[in-house]
């Protein structure tokens, strides 16, 4: 996927200590589902269900580019990225991630993520709705290999699984 | 209820059977359906068949995880699987993060998995440890191999016994030991020369008496016979329960240094002997070569005076026999001195030449007689002959005119002096006998070496007590030797040897 110029820098986030200093750097779970499903909502509502899924797997992208150049030490081994990976995404409590296959020669993943933020403890649907984690995703991976992936969610918990699923690949 | 409604129930309480049964392989039997025009039983019965196939899938799915089959790919939205689907997941995980382990990865964790990931962050964080431990060991080991084969330092190691296990390239070269390792099943206190063995063993019982580091300075040998000066440090090792298990030993070839040391100690003892000869010097110039001038002095101008007065021809001549006489002495003491501070610079370089000694002993009784015979002292040559030498004759003729001086200051009036000349086998030996005071035991000790010994004449003649240490000197010179044999009160002979210096 081409990394289109957006108007976002890493910055925009502002500086949370100075900010709230009393009420921390952290929400709850339900005011992040609130903004993310009612402007999910709103986009379904003007743009369609599928163009509003690419909207949020561009955005997952851009944040997954932004949050691995800004967060993430990405001269690290893969192993060692993995772990780091593992152990930010515990610390932000986005997800428990944890790796089921890996074909490092080839770039090929299927990793779950756990108790994920967009979705754990949602009605079930029958279809998947963690699209901006698809693009979270695929936006570290491509920043830290340089190269492009397709990831797909395969389970998730509004299809009635437990976990989400997700399978990472390199497209060649 | 109609027949056709009664016969799908009863094909459906089958199913239902045959699901409660557990039985694997159902094959739901609803035929005849089609005709059945109750919408709510054919809706049941759909519902049914496709609970029967998420019930065989599930069964499969669960089946192939008991028989851990990970590597399949589990069904897709299935309710009565999701919880097998999350113990799959989690397995297939673990199953990971083994791998991984196995590939020497430790840096991940298994997070929410019960105690399955306790149970296997135990175990990484103690292989983790178990790394860091045989890094720690690798990294030791390269160190220590980078030491033991760049250090210039030799590095020997043995066991308890100093059989020499190891030796690094430095040590090999300096003891000219073999690449094969061959030479390295010799003990250790073997490559310590015999006269060094003593402390080599001295070395190592320390050692064991728990000094922690001992040190010595030992001559090793080398593989063709010769040896060279090392000094040693040396320590025991010890295995990893605490035990002595060898000793290391670290040397350096100090040869040089030792040589240095000893060039040094020579210079230090050189430097003393110079700085003694200053002070000779000083003492003989401010002292004995200065008396001689206040006689010169008072009696020529008592001569002065008398000669420009009643002109007393028998003072004058007194006063003038006088004056010679303490001239001669000043003579003699200047002549020893500068033959003296020559030797004492090296300038004095032995030139044989071919004489007869016979000459020279007459020579120089002619000379002494001129003080002896104020004395009355019979100076005679026993035995006149021809003696003929090669041989350095000013040297010679030095040490004959300080032996014969001696031997008149030394002998009271109307005695006897004696020159005998002994030849040899290429060889004469020459010895000047006196009747004199003689010498006692203690002073002998000191007559040739010690240059602040003096004592007065018999007419009371001072001296410098530079005259037989000087003799002593020159004697060597000319390969030959000098000794002394008196009685104290009876008189002294002194005898020197001379060999041909062809």
């Amino acid at each position: 996927m081409e990394e289109k110029d957006y108007n976002f820098s890493w910055d925009q986030l502002g500086d949370i200590d100075e900010g709230r200093p009393n009420l921390g750097s952290k929400t709850s779970v339900a005011v992040y589902r609130l903004m993310q499903y009612t402007m999910r909502a709103v986009l379904e509502k003007e743009y369609g269900d599928e163009q509003t899924r690419l909207m949020l797997v561009q955005a997952g992208r851009l944040a997954g580019r932004e949050f691995c150049r800004n967060m993430l030490d990405t001269s690290l081994p893969l192993n060692k990225f993995i772990a780091q990976l593992h152990d930010s995404l515990l610390d932000l409590e986005i997800g428990v991630l944890k790796v089921e296959k890996s074909d490092v020669e080839n770039l090929n993943f299927i990793v779950t993520v756990s108790e994920d933020l967009d979705c754990s403890g949602l009605p079930i649907k029958g279809v998947t709705v963690c699209d901006y984690d698809e693009g979270f995703i695929e936006g570290i991976f491509s920043v830290y290999t340089g190269k492009k992936f397709d990831v797909k969610e395969v389970d998730c918990w509004t299809t009635g699984e437990r976990t989400c699923r997700f399978s990472i690949n390199q497209i060649t | 209820m109609n027949g056709n409604e009664n016969d799908t129930f009863s094909k459906l309480i089958l199913i239902i059977d045959q699901i409660l049964s557990g039985k694997r392989k159902i094959n739901p039997d609803i035929s005849g359906i089609e005709n059945c025009e109750n919408e709510k039983l054919k809706e049941l019965a759909e519902k049914i068949v496709f609970l029967t196939e998420q019930y065989r899938e599930s069964y499969g799915f669960i089946l192939d995880l008991a028989a851990g089959k990970l590597n399949i790919d589990p069904p897709h939205i299935n309710a009565f699987a999701n919880p097998f689907k999350q113990l799959h997941s989690d397995l297939r995980h673990l199953t990971w993060q083994i791998q991984e382990i196995a590939n020497g990865d430790y840096d991940q964790c298994v997070s929410f998995s019960g105690d399955f990931s306790e149970a296997i962050n135990k175990m990484i964080e103690a292989l983790r440890e178990r790394q860091v431990l045989a890094d720690r060991n690798r990294e030791n080991e390269y160190l220590f191999r980078s030491i033991f084969s760049t250090s210039p330092d030799g590095i020997i190691i043995c066991d308890l016994d100093n059989h020499i296990n190891n030796l690094s390239n430095a040590a090999r070269k300096m003891l000219q030991f073999t690449e094969d390792g061959n030479d390295d099943k010799i003990r250790f206190v073997d490559l310590i020369i015999d006269e060094d063995k003593g402390k080599g063993h001295w070395f190592f019982e320390e050692l064991h008496k728990g000094t922690p580091t001992v040190f010595a300075e030992l001559r090793m040998l080398q593989k063709d016979g010769n040896w060279f000066w090392s000094e040693q440090h040396a320590s025991v090792l010890f295995d990893s329960n605490g035990h002595p298990k060898g000793h290391i030993i670290i040397f350096r070839d100090i040869t040089e240094r030792k040589a240095g040391e000893e060039q040094l100690l020579k210079f230090a003892s050189d430097l003393d002997e110079s700085n003694r000869t200053k002070d000779k010097l000083f003492s003989v110039v401010a002292h004995d070569l200065k008396n001689p001038f206040n006689a010169l002095l008072g009696f020529s101008d008592i001569l002065l005076k008398e000669a420009s007065g009643n002109q007393n021809i028998d003072k004058i001549k007194k006063y003038a026999q006088i004056l010679n006489d303490s001239a001669k002495k000043e003579f003699d003491l200047l002549v020893n001195l500068l033959d003296w501070s020559r030797l004492q610079s090296d300038k004095i370089v032995v030139s044989p030449e071919p004489f007869d000694l016979n000459e020279l002993i007459a020579y120089n009784i002619g000379i002494g007689n001129t003080t002896a015979l104020t004395k009355n002292i019979l100076l005679q040559f026993a035995n006149p002959g021809n003696y003929p030498i090669i041989t350095d004759k000013a040297i010679v003729n030095t040490i004959l005119r300080n032996l014969i001086g001696n031997a008149v200051k030394y002998t009271p009036d109307n005695g006897t002096i004696t020159i005998s000349i002994l030849p040899g086998d290429d060889t004469y030996q020459i010895s000047v006998a006196d009747s004199g005071t003689g010498i006692t035991e203690e002073n002998i000790k000191k007559l040739f070496t010690d240059t602040a010994h003096s004592t007065p004449g018999t007419n009371n003649e001072k001296g410098s007590g530079l005259g037989l240490v000087l003799c002593k000197e020159f004697v060597n010179k000319v390969s030959g030797d000098i000794w002394v044999k008196s009685v104290y009160g009876q008189g002294a002979t002194f005898t020197f040897s001379l060999k041909n210096l062809k």
